[in-house]
């Protein structure tokens, strides 16, 4: 068997653009948001974070929390370490935030929260108890579509727009979400309120991201209010990934531990 | 009496230190809090220092060990006469003999609020000791809570330790039975409550049973003991039935706590309480209760002295029937919520009003004023006699 010379020519060229041509037919919206969901929602987390709140008068708040998280954030533990004032203060979210169970230990009372508490900030962070506790909300209550391919600081990106679907339960009505090529890490996701789809509320921007077992994780968040003009930055501390967390953890027994 | 409690509290504090080797976690909390009220036409103002100190550890495996110690000195005006803030149409019988026993004195205090230790076996969790008990879904009223009355100003207080053995028994997910002993002189004086709460859905439904004796005084009899001067004790036998729920409807969050009392001896009598409530986008947060108790009165000329005094010494949740319970939060900054809750009494019309400023002042410093300020006419549940006022408190964690 023999190659003619165009044969070999043709080999190299599709050796070369084959995987790019591939890329190329299987990237789709839903796909890469697909990736995104399994990069920030992975099956279980345990993750010790700093969360500085800084206000408008640039006053800072500083809570040091532990989270536990099980089925891609469809069920999670948050219990306060810092400030003293907060300790032992805990919150469990179930159902992707839909059922929120707060344990408040000066009174010893656990009391249930509607879904609309989701909307309330986090410690008063620009965080909601929505933000942390959605779970897979980007592949379920939106519908995405790839804008166009722009830098984001220094790399490549995918400009995603998600347009929440009419029946989802979500307090944002879009998001744009700008995804680096390669590791699928959103590097800014913008918030768009609900009254407001044009003006962006809030943006969040992923610092630091470094690869943990084999997820590439964003060791430093900043959630900054445009509004307000307010910012919260979560550090993580410690974090570890797909452990075996039992389903005992995720209940009212273990909220009041 | 203040070398004492600065001794005590030096006592504690070397003792809390000497135990502070890992992992014994020792904080608390300093409290400054100063009240005034305008009685009588005077503005009479009383304040109070409390350090609390908690100390929590794990000395073994499932096991934990948690305490704390009040200790409080007050100032100003520390003797308060109940009946200086009652309608003269039932103080100006009383002989001015007997006058002087319904004075509520404030005085400086240490005690052991909480000290219990948790056992968390693998099918339940048991606490042994004095602790938190807390029942029920209502935010200001709890029918199924035998243990604690809530200040109606100001709800969300911590509420003192009770002397209990608790056992939590998860069954199954979402369905714990809680069954809580209260020891007193006797089994049949002790207080026995079983709660099975069981998740439906987006709901939590508490379904409860108890019994206890209700230590009640008879404020207008003296006792005739003279081993025990004061007023005539009228306690019965308390056996309660009911059920609570919380959660959501029609996207509402939504709670409701019922309880039928049977007594011996004395009147049956129902409790209800019910509310909703929503956050809105902008984080502005409202609630509303109402709260129904069949041993209250309807009409403002119907509270009797035993009335005001059960409710006053916190042996009965309220004087009045039917009252609703409005509570509206505002978040001013990041740092501070302004409030506004009403408690209007739907048999004689009268009101309090009471806004609240909460302030994270530093990052561990909290400041919290209210006003209270009552709207009824002479004689009615929040009538301007009862001491419109308010309250500052600054409370300092460490």
């Amino acid at each position: 068997m023999t190659f003619t010379r165009s044969t070999t020519c043709m080999f190299i060229l599709l050796s070369a653009l084959g995987p790019r041509l591939l890329q190329a037919q299987a990237v789709t919206a839903e796909g890469i948001v697909e990736r995104v969901n399994r990069v920030m929602s992975p099956a279980s987390i345990y993750c010790r974070a700093k969360m500085t709140i800084t206000t408008t008068s640039g006053e800072t708040r500083t809570f040091v929390y532990d989270s536990w998280s099980k089925n891609h954030g469809e069920k999670n533990l948050i219990r306060y370490l810092e400030p003293v004032r907060s300790r032992d203060q805990a919150t469990l979210m179930l159902n992707h935030a839909d059922d929120i169970w707060m344990y408040f230990p000066r009174t010893g009372r656990v009391r249930k929260l509607a879904t609309h508490a989701r909307r309330q900030k986090m410690e008063g962070s620009d965080f909601s108890y929505e933000d942390m506790g959605s779970g897979d909300t980007f592949v379920d209550d939106f519908t995405p579509a790839i804008v166009r391919e722009e830098t984001m600081r220094d790399s490549l990106c995918w400009l995603i727009e998600l347009t929440r679907k009419p029946d989802a339960d979500i307090s944002y009505s879009r998001c744009l979400m700008w995804v680096t090529k390669g590791s699928y890490v959103p590097l800014v996701i913008d918030y768009y309120p609900e009254n407001d789809p044009q003006t962006a509320e809030k943006r969040l921007i992923q610092k630091r991201i470094t690869l943990v077992s084999t997820y590439p994780t964003a060791m430093e968040m900043v959630m900054r209010n445009l509004g307000d003009n307010t910012e919260t930055v979560m550090e993580i501390l410690d974090i570890s990934y797909d452990l075996d967390l039992p389903d005992s953890m995720f209940t009212e027994r273990e909220l009041k531990r | 009496m203040k070398k004492r409690l600065t001794l005590a509290a030096a006592a504690v504090i070397i003792s809390c230190r000497a135990l502070a080797q890992e992992p014994v976690s020792l904080y608390g909390y300093y409290e400054f809090q100063a009240t005034g009220a305008r009685i009588g036409g005077r503005f009479v103002q009383l304040s109070s220092n409390k350090l609390r100190l908690d100390l929590k550890a794990d000395p073994a495996r499932n096991v934990t060990v948690g305490a704390n110690v009040n200790l409080i000195t007050w100032h100003g005006k520390t003797t308060w006469n109940i009946l200086d803030f009652l309608p003269p149409s039932l103080t100006e019988t009383i002989p001015e003999t007997v006058r002087p026993w319904y004075t509520l004195p404030f005085r400086d205090r240490i005690y052991l609020d909480n000290a219990w230790v948790r056992i968390a076996l693998r099918y339940a969790d048991i606490t042994l000791g004095r602790q938190q008990l807390s029942f029920g879904s209502g935010y200001v009223w709890n029918p199924l809570d035998l243990f604690n009355t809530r200040d109606v100003l100001d709800p969300a207080y911590e509420q003192p330790g009770h002397n209990a053995l608790r056992a939590d028994l998860p069954l199954a997910a979402r369905v714990t039975l809680t069954a809580v002993y209260g020891p007193a002189d006797s089994w049949e004086h002790s207080t026995k409550q079983a709660l099975l709460k069981i998740g439906v859905a987006r709901m939590d439904i508490t379904l409860s049973a108890a019994e206890t004796r209700w230590n009640r005084h008879d404020y207008e009899t003296v006792s005739e003991d003279p081993l025990q001067p004061g007023f005539a004790p009228a306690p019965a036998q308390r056996t309660l039935i009911g059920g609570a729920l919380a959660g959501e409807m029609a996207g509402l969050g939504v709670h409701a706590e019922y309880a039928r009392n049977c007594m011996n001896p004395g009147r049956d009598f129902t409790e209800f309480s019910g509310g909703i409530d929503y956050t809105f986008k902008s984080g502005v947060y409202l609630l509303t209760e109402y709260y129904r108790n069949s041993l209250g009165r309807t009409g403002s000329g119907d509270y009797t002295l035993n009335d005001w005094m059960r409710f006053l010494a916190a042996e009965q949740k309220t004087a009045a029937r039917d009252q609703v319970y409005g509570l509206l939060q505002i978040p001013l900054t990041d740092l501070a919520s302004l409030g506004l809750s009403t408690i209007y009494v739907v048999g004689d019309g009268s009101a309090a009003l009471v806004p609240t400023l909460s302030w994270s002042l530093l990052q561990n410093v909290e400041l919290t004023a209210y006003l209270n300020l009552y709207t009824g006419r002479s004689g009615s549940f929040y009538a301007p006699g009862m001491g419109s006022g308010g309250m500052v408190r600054f409370r300092i964690y460490f």
